[in-house]
């Protein structure tokens, strides 16, 4: 059990800034997801850990001990790569028992983990095969139990269910929650799959061109995101943005699109919402804050509603309010149909406000 | 719930019948290159058992024994040459030069396969290109090599040579298997407790056993047919390898012992044959299948 704690790491290949100026500390015991869009850095940033990629500069630390110049095999952690990486010329069962027969453990010892690990993955049957004989789920499993039976300090898991068809990875992302459950073992797990990160992380560092945008839980990144970036990230469907500039209405502060005028939610209140006079700022709404007009609240619009997706349990419309589009979820009951006009009401309390230029939340 | 019967395959009397017919037109197409590749193994085969007289008879068909078949040319070979001594100068020289080649590519071809380093592309070709370099230049500086190293007339001094080129073939050859084997797979060695190097022996030798043995059947092959360097290099009879002993030793003159050349030839092709159709097939397939993905 340990911390891991990254302190203004960089990381240059050549020109490229892979990783900038990333600072992170990974509590004991914690699941921490790191997130973000394709070549944003989360797996150079997870292979410095490892100790597989040097750093430009930056101190990394495992536990309370530095790790700069601790090769990967004295780091105690274990990794699970993408492509799982298995050797090929190994049985599963010497798959699981390479590392722990380089580390002399005992017989009895290595019997013992393997046969609880390849329990708690359903790979007892498979022991005696070899990589090559097994399907792509049951090769994630046999990687995840190398890790397993490792008993580390840090587990290092990059995209590991991201060769899985939908239903296997749903499936064993419950599995390793259970299992993290069961054994605590600090964990950081990257991937690019924002419902993978909601669902998995205690908290969850979302990534950018190498800059760490924000920190936080997953309901603390849904409620509060720092920027506009982490907004669109995270949600599915993502978060609705129209650009305005925000003006005094009838002694009310508004965001004014030209066409459409909503008011500022209360967490942009006081001095910010004086400070952000005139400004130029994007008005951020989740389609699961639009509501069909029941009169219990909301900002009322009349929208013109565009494309119906049905999805059984809700529809997904896009909605036409005099030019500014937005999707919305609304209930199949809500009677939604092409060409008509609805009427809607907006949940402006829980809206965000933006930066047009920083791109950085508005709030006070 | 009713259980469901998937009708077994059957295969028709016309089906069995055009599958029989493609078969025999596959064989049909394949014979001609059979033979030519057969053929010099017959002609070998066959000179080396032939008595003297039907050999020379003008007269005989040259294809079949017309005289009983005799082993009085092999029993020349062994008795009247030094076939034996070079036989075993052969096996030495060649397992030395395997040592040395795999003793120095091995940990070149990794290096040159896995790590970043500025000029480790153009060092890689670099080694490629001198195997390009052709032996008759070569010759007269490593002689005056040999001279000073006191190897001159010995076999040793091939094996010292021979490495000059089969180095840069296999380093090469090596660095495209090494690329080949993903990088994950290291990197996992290395997490789970190996070093670099432990790496290499524990998880990347054992996967590049058909890379391997290529090259060592590569260099222990261009050991026994190489001839200009031997036949520079060594004049004593008894220092000879198989292909300048054979040559050298049953050639005299305008005299050709063509049963004895033959049988020479004959007893070194069978294992060298052998050795290759057992291996490649059975290392080459798939060894390496199953890791990724
Ligand atoms: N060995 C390397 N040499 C040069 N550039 C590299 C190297 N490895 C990564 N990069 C660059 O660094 C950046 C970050 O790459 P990284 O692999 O960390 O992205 P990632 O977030 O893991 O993306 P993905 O989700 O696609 O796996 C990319 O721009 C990539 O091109
Ligand atoms: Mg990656």
């Amino acid at each position: 059990m340990a911390t891991v704690r990254l302190e203004h790491i960089y990381k240059k290949f050549g020109d490229v800034i892979a990783v900038n100026d990333l600072s992170l500390e990974i509590r004991d015991e914690e699941f921490l997801v790191l997130v973000g869009p394709s070549g944003c850095g989360k797996t150079t940033a997870l292979r410095m850990v490892a100790g597989l990629e040097e750093q430009t500069s930056g101190d990394i630390f495992i536990g309370d001990r530095l790790v700069n110049d601790v090769p990967p095999k004295d780091r105690d952690i274990a990794m699970v790569f993408q492509n799982y990486a298995l050797y090929p010329h190994m049985d599963v069962t010497d798959n699981l028992s390479f590392g722990l027969k380089l580390w002399h453990v005992v017989r009895d010892e290595i019997k013992r983990r393997i046969e609880d690990a390849a329990r708690m993955l359903g790979i007892d049957r498979l022991l005696q095969r070899k990589p090559r004989e097994l399907s792509g789920g049951q090769r994630q499993r046999v990687a995840l139990g190398r890790a397993i039976v490792r008993e580390p300090k840090v587990f290092l898991m990059d995209e590991p269910l991201s060769n899985l068809d939908a239903k296997l990875r749903v499936q064993t992302r419950a599995d390793l929650l259970k299992l993290h459950q069961r054994v605590k073992t600090t964990t950081i797990y990257v991937t690019h799959d924002q419902v993978e990160a909601m669902t998995m992380g205690d908290r969850i560092a979302v990534m950018r061109d190498g800059l760490l945008q924000q920190l936080d839980t997953p309901e603390g990144l849904y409620a509060s995101p720092a920027n506009l970036f982490v907004a669109g990230f995270i949600g599915s469907p993502p978060m609705n943005f129209f650009r305005g500039t925000v003006r005094q209405v009838d002694g009310q502060t508004m965001v004014d699109t030209g066409s459409v005028r909503v008011p500022l939610p209360p967490r942009v209140a006081g001095g910010a919402a004086r400070a952000a006079l005139g400004r130029e700022v994007v008005y951020g709404i989740r389609p699961e804050d639009i509501e069909a007009q029941n009169g219990t609240g909301g900002w009322p619009v009349r929208a013109n509603i565009e494309v119906v997706e049905y999805l059984g349990n809700e529809v997904q419309v896009h909605a036409n309010v005099q030019g500014v589009t937005f999707v919305a979820r609304l209930s199949p009951r809500a009677g939604a149909r092409v060409g008509e006009d609805l009427p809607l009401s907006l949940h402006t309390e829980r809206a965000h406000v933006f930066d047009a230029k920083t791109e950085d939340a508005i709030s006070g | 719930m009713a259980a469901i019967t998937i009708p077994r395959a059957t295969h028709g009397r016309a089906f069995r019948l055009r599958r029989l017919r493609g078969n025999i037109l596959f064989a049909l197409a394949l014979l001609p290159f059979v033979v030519f590749a057969l053929f010099p193994v017959y002609w070998m085969f066959i000179t080396t058992f032939k008595q003297v007289n039907d050999l020379y008879n003008l007269q005989d068909n040259p294809l079949t024994f017309n005289l009983a078949p005799t082993l009085e040319q092999v029993t020349y070979l062994f008795q009247q040459t030094n076939y034996a001594t070079w036989a075993v100068n052969t096996v030495e020289v060649g397992a030395v030069v395997v040592a040395i080649t795999l003793f120095v590519c091995i940990p070149a071809a990794y290096v040159l396969a896995r790590m970043r380093f500025p000029g480790s592309t153009s060092l890689g070709i670099g080694i490629f290109l001198t195997y390009l370099v052709p032996p008759t230049l070569l010759f007269l500086p490593l002689s005056q090599i040999m001279v000073g190293l006191g190897l001159i007339n010995t076999k040793w001094a091939l094996a010292v040579v021979y490495p000059t080129f089969t180095i840069p073939f296999c380093t090469w050859l090596l660095m495209g298997f090494f690329k080949s084997i993903p990088r994950e797979i290291t990197e996992a060695a290395r997490v789970d407790g190996c070093s670099r190097f432990g790496a290499l022996f524990r998880v990347v030798l054992p996967v590049s056993v058909p890379g391997l043995l290529t090259i060592v059947i590569f260099a222990f092959t261009l050991v026994m047919q190489e001839y200009v360097y031997g036949l520079t290099f060594v004049s004593a009879s008894d220092q000879k390898l198989i292909t300048l002993g054979v040559v050298t030793d049953l050639i005299r003159g305008d005299i050709f012992y063509w049963g004895s050349l033959m049988a020479g030839a004959l007893i070194v092709a069978i294992p060298v044959a052998f050795v290759y159709n057992l291996f490649m097939d059975t290392f080459v397939r798939g060894i390496t299948g199953g890791s990724l993905k």
